[in-house]
């Protein structure tokens, strides 16, 4: 019996610090990227949105090239405020899995408007009216493509949505499991394993994060576009900071908790002996 | 009932080991169970992961392969054009995207490049300051590519106008060394659907 309980303990305490491990995991994604205010608070605190304005108007300034117009055609297009509001509609399309559609309506008669001003100015007759339209196509093009992220992120919305659903569940059972598991040793199998749990699961987060953050090249990291990598590696990075910090205060707590229980367990002994 | 509280060191290092225990088991695991998957998507993150490129580094050429022992990061110069019939220096850049563009001629990345004895293809905007001057080339105008591994020597031999779509224009071979200049065509407002091409030879190859 006494072997079968030691047994259990070890499975029980064993699996206890896994579930921690776990719900500290998925937790802090809940946090952050499952977190959409996040998301949008990162963005801010990055410039994320005078970065995506710049590199539009960069953009639209190299596909002018050729087109034998000038940068003037090109004056408030897209303001700061409109990449902002733009932006967050993206961000929330993203979250609740919908289907992002940039404004180019505005911005396509903006641009007609500028292009006629620029011709009248200048008094030039344009004969082939089909270049000027597939040049203000391409334009409107470049403006869709860097506001929607190129579009790269709409085959991962509906799995992102998906494993968020599950995300909530997935936490609660954790946490349920994690509290019965705990009264199940501790009245049950007659063991404190509180400071052996946190501090097993303290050092496995310290395992998972350096394995994992060691091999991954975070500040090399280069998709879709300077802004949104910049964004990418910042976030993956204050997620990196969050384990540290957890690992830290569990390792601690584990820690404090079994010199609690060393201590315990010998004012029991002296009962005993009265 | 004598309360005494004494620190029992043995009970203390006993969950210490235990937790390392438990630690030692998941790393076994995680190595032997999930280290295949967890290299796999550490690998497929970090193909987005690219060094920032060395602008320092030094192309060498094998004259005998001849071919580029190193090739030089995208984006980066690495030659200068220079065509003295129509008073042209522009810098050469390896990629042609628009952000190359903007900063002087771009080199078609999926061509040869000079000196390797296939086609090599340079694209540069029309506008004054880029290849607007290319229009008024002639047969047996000299074109040098000035690299950061040699000096390249080409002559015009003919030139054409070919739709944006025409891609057997724009032949990739390794027969002879040849030099493709293109540009947008015609000069004028918005999106110009024709291409005017340069086509020269290497100096030396012109009567093979």
């Amino acid at each position: 019996m006494n072997r079968v309980k030691i047994i259990l303990r070890g499975i029980l305490g064993f699996v206890c610090s896994i579930l921690l491990f776990g719900l500290v995991i998925l937790t802090i994604f809940k946090l952050t990227i499952y977190n959409k205010n996040y998301v949008l608070n990162k963005m801010e605190s990055e410039n994320y949105y005078t970065k995506v304005y710049e590199e539009i108007n960069n953009d639209m300034k190299n596909s002018l090239l050729s087109s034998g117009l000038d940068e003037t055609v090109l004056e408030g297009l897209v303001t700061k405020n409109v990449v902002k509001k733009e932006t967050k509609n993206l961000v929330g399309s993203i979250y609740t899995g919908s289907k992002f559609k940039a404004d180019t309506d505005s911005f396509k008669e903006k641009l007609n408007a500028n292009i006629d001003n620029y011709l009248n100015e200048k008094n030039i007759q344009v004969t082939d009216k089909k270049s000027l339209e597939t040049f203000i196509s391409n334009v409107v093009d470049v403006y869709k493509k860097e506001i929607s992220l190129y579009g790269y992120l709409e085959d991962y919305v509906s799995k992102f949505v998906k494993i968020g659903n599950y995300l909530d569940m997935a936490i609660v059972i954790m946490t349920l499991l994690l509290l019965i598991f705990i009264l199940i040793l501790r009245y049950g199998l007659h063991r404190r394993y509180s400071g052996v749990i946190f501090m097993s699961a303290g050092l496995m987060l310290l395992y998972f994060k350096s394995y994992i953050y060691e091999q991954i090249d975070i500040k090399n990291i280069l998709i879709i576009s300077d802004s949104f990598s910049s964004l990418l590696r910042r976030i993956l990075l204050d997620i990196n900071d969050k384990f540290l910090f957890v690992l830290f205060i569990f390792i601690l707590v584990g820690i404090l908790l079994n010199l609690k229980n060393a201590f315990a367990k010998k004012r029991k002994k002296v009962k005993k002996i009265s | 009932m004598h309360k005494k509280l004494k620190f029992n060191g043995k009970a203390f290092v006993t969950y210490v080991a235990i937790s390392f225990l438990f630690v030692s088991i998941f790393i076994l695991i995680v190595f032997f169970g999930l280290n295949n998957k967890i290299v796999r998507y550490v690998g497929l993150i970090n193909t987005i992961a690219i060094e920032k490129k060395d602008n320092e580094k030094v192309l060498k050429f094998d004259s005998v392969k001849k071919r580029l022992t190193s090739y030089p990061a995208y984006g980066s110069k690495y030659a200068n054009i220079k065509i003295e019939a129509i008073d042209l220096t522009l810098p050469v850049y390896y990629g042609d995207n628009l952000e190359i563009l903007s900063h002087g001629i771009g080199h078609y990345a999926g061509s040869y490049f000079p000196g390797e004895g296939g086609t090599v293809i340079l694209a540069g905007h029309n506008n004054s300051g880029y290849f607007d001057k290319i229009l008024e080339l002639k047969k047996d105008d000299t074109v040098i590519i000035d690299a950061d591994y040699g000096t390249f020597k080409y002559k015009v031999d003919r030139t054409d106008i070919v739709n944006e779509n025409n891609l057997e224009a724009f032949p990739i071979q390794n027969d002879r060394e040849m030099l493709i200049l293109y540009t947008c065509y015609p000069l004028g407002i918005g999106h110009k659907t024709e291409r005017f091409l340069v086509y020269a030879y290497r100096a030396g190859d012109m009567n093979e």
